[in-house]
């Protein structure tokens, strides 16, 4: 019998006009999410030095993945599912359980965008040579001004009222994460993205092993056991509250202490303790994205708070400047944050 | 019917003359006859003129009958068999083409394909470690028009024991599991049937007297694959599903092929992407161009000119 070829014209067009890198899947209710297809690379090949073998960005619960699905665009709600689609508003003014279940309701696999995701992702677009723009200054880049996106309020680009989110993927190229329009779409300004899979807990860094949090199934809620703190001295992964425990200060040189000015730039981080963090936990702490691989990474901010939990987002927003972009992380608010610049970007693997 | 008096009664000869006593009772007598008379003379014209039904005269009313009486003759009666009888045919003729119509030049029906199977792995092996059991090589495949993972598992599903005398098959077949929202393995008992949301990867046939005791680690069992593996899917697909369909005989295969899809699980299915793979006069076959699941479709073969 011969081989018949699917005649799903919308993915046969989308992969035909990409060259394959972004495909549609479909979800459970059969909504379809365009998805830029990551293809599995390893840490060494992104940061020499980092750590062996594959980026964690594609290891989910033991499971080496082959590739990563990550919306091309940010998400949008529809009938309960978060998926990406271009041209559309997207989403906002959800707390962090919320879009982490209208991502999961698209089907087993479907999850959020996580912060090994953003991690990874960054240090791809570092290695490629081109970090991307975006929406960072009321509709246009506030590196490019000429770069612009059209507002989903109808405002014009720069002008300071409203809310300048633009529509996904209207901005040029040099908004997708590797310059081409098959690229990711909007990671850098437009709308925060939660990003599961690292918190602070009164300023102790917690992750989530590899990319479990991308898994549909593992429990992110405050009170998951699945939460590790980072031991300082031998990058180990430990129970939260651990002695010698990697934290965060705005000031100080505690013992594996971390320093950073909130509102300030991420690749100004200092590891200035009397004990500092050592080398094998700056590297456990830079594949979860939480210490700067290096000091070219713009002005890319981090904000904090070292009380009670903070959830992050990534990427910025778009009256951010020079502070959103790939790296930029923020851990100033709890999961409850509800904001219409916030948003979520859903994801998927098997 | 006779007068109430046919007899005047006599006057008695014994009596004095010009008794009026006497003579009253005989006129009244009289009179009583005459009334008689007229009530009948009366009711006959009543009859008589019934009887004409509207005719000038009893003649011409019987002229009338007579002439009714002519068109039921045996030869008229014979025209209207006649015609009953084309009536008759007439309506057999509608019904056999009502039939014809229903049976042969439209038909209707519906079918219900299965798209399943597997993309990748899920190779199963008899366990070493556990009695009467099978491994499962990790692996991924398809299933309500998406992929599903299906991880490593040793030990994963036992093999009924056989104590009759002949030899019996049984399935292995993954199903998902929603606690893990992964695919995992399992067998049917002995005469059960796949469930609904199976995905059939083995036939396992088990000879008689194979039980625990006497064959722990399976050796005896045979294990046959049917895993359809669809190593493109969802983009390509190798070994579409397909199922034939039986019609009543038609005078060409040049016939009218309707398909509707009427649901499916999934992401997208339209009427093109079910392919008409082979036609002849007594059936044909549809084949699937997607990758959706449980595609319900609706078939209308159409051929007038038959």
């Amino acid at each position: 019998m011969p081989s018949i070829y699917n005649r799903d014209s919308l993915r046969a067009n989308v992969e035909a006009a990409t060259g394959g890198k972004i495909t549609v899947l479909y979800t459970a209710k059969g909504q379809p999410s365009y998805m830029h297809v990551v293809s599995a690379f390893n840490a060494d090949d992104v940061e020499p030095g980092l750590a062996a073998g594959l980026h964690p960005m594609f290891m989910t619960n033991g499971q080496a993945k082959t590739e990563r699905f990550i919306g091309a665009y940010p998400g949008v709600v529809r009938n309960g599912e978060l998926i990406s689609l271009p041209g559309e508003d997207p989403a906002a003014s959800a707390n962090f359980d919320t879009f982490l279940a209208q991502a999961r309701a698209n089907g087993p696999g479907w999850g959020l965008m996580t912060n090994m995701d953003w991690s990874g992702l960054g240090l791809w677009c570092r290695k490629n040579g081109f970090v991307p723009r975006g929406n960072t200054n009321y509709g246009k880049s506030s590196d490019a001004p000429w770069e612009t996106g059209v507002r989903g309020d109808g405002g014009l680009p720069g002008n300071t009222s409203g809310i300048a989110r633009t529509q996904a993927g209207s901005g040029p190229t040099s908004w997708r994460h590797d310059n081409t329009h098959a690229g990711i779409a909007d990671l850098v300004g437009n709308v925060w993205e939660w990003s599961p899979g690292l918190r602070l807990v009164d300023g102790e860094i917690q992750v989530i092993a590899d990319n479990n949090a991308a898994s549909s199934t593992i429990d992110l809620s405050a009170a998951s056991s699945e939460w590790r703190a980072i031991d300082g001295a031998t990058g180990a992964l430990v129970t939260p509250g651990s002695a010698n425990t990697v934290k965060i200060a705005s000031s100080g040189t505690a013992a594996y202490t971390l320093v950073a000015s909130s509102g300030g730039a991420f690749q100004s981080m200092t590891n200035p303790g009397t004990t500092p963090v050592a080398e094998a936990a700056l590297k456990v702490l830079k594949l979860h994205g939480i210490y700067p691989v290096g000091a070219d990474l713009g002005g890319d901010g981090i904000w904090f708070t070292l009380d009670g939990e903070r959830v992050p987002y990534r990427g910025g927003v778009w009256n951010y400047g020079e502070r959103a972009g790939v790296f930029a992380v923020n851990l100033y608010y709890a999961r409850s944050n509800v904001n219409a610049s916030i948003g979520a970007r859903p994801a998927f693997s098997l | 019917m006779p007068i109430p008096h046919p007899n005047i009664t006599p006057i008695p000869n014994n009596e004095p003359d010009a008794v009026p006593g006497l003579w009253n009772v005989r006129y009244e007598e009289i009179d009583q006859n005459f009334k008689n008379i007229d009530d009948r003379t009366s009711a006959n014209e009543q009859e008589l003129s019934g009887a004409r039904g509207g005719k000038a005269s009893i003649g011409a009313r019987l002229t009338e009958m007579s002439e009714q009486l002519n068109q039921m003759s045996p030869e008229f009666q014979d025209v209207l068999a006649a015609m009953a009888a084309m009536a008759l045919d007439q309506a057999g003729v509608a019904n056999h083409s009502v039939k014809a119509l229903r049976r042969h030049i439209q038909q209707e029906g519906e079918i219900t394909l299965r798209n399943r199977g597997v993309v990748a792995g899920c190779t199963c092996v008899k366990s070493t470690t556990a009695t009467r059991n099978l491994n499962l090589a990790g692996g991924q495949v398809f299933m309500n028009g998406r992929m599903y993972r299906a991880p490593d598992a040793t030990n994963a599903a036992s093999v009924p024991p056989n104590t009759g005398s002949g030899n019996v098959t049984v399935r292995a077949y993954l199903y998902f599991h929603s606690g893990s929202q992964t695919m995992r393995l399992a067998v049917t008992n002995i005469g059960e049937e796949l469930p609904t949301g199976a995905i059939h990867l083995y036939n396992i046939t088990i000879p008689p007297n194979s039980t625990d005791a006497t064959d722990p680690q399976l050796t005896n069992v045979t294990l046959t694959s049917v895993r359809r593996v669809e190593a493109s899917y969802p983009r390509t697909i190798n070994n579409p599903v397909a199922h034939a369909v039986a019609i009543e005989a038609l005078s060409k295969a040049d016939y009218r092929l309707d398909v509707d899809v009427v649901s499916f699980s999934g992401g997208h299915c339209s009427p093109d992407q079910v392919l008409v793979s082979s036609r002849a006069t007594n059936g044909f076959t549809l084949e699937l161009a997607s990758e959706v699941d449980n595609v319900v479709l609706r078939w209308r073969v159409s051929k007038l000119n038959n």
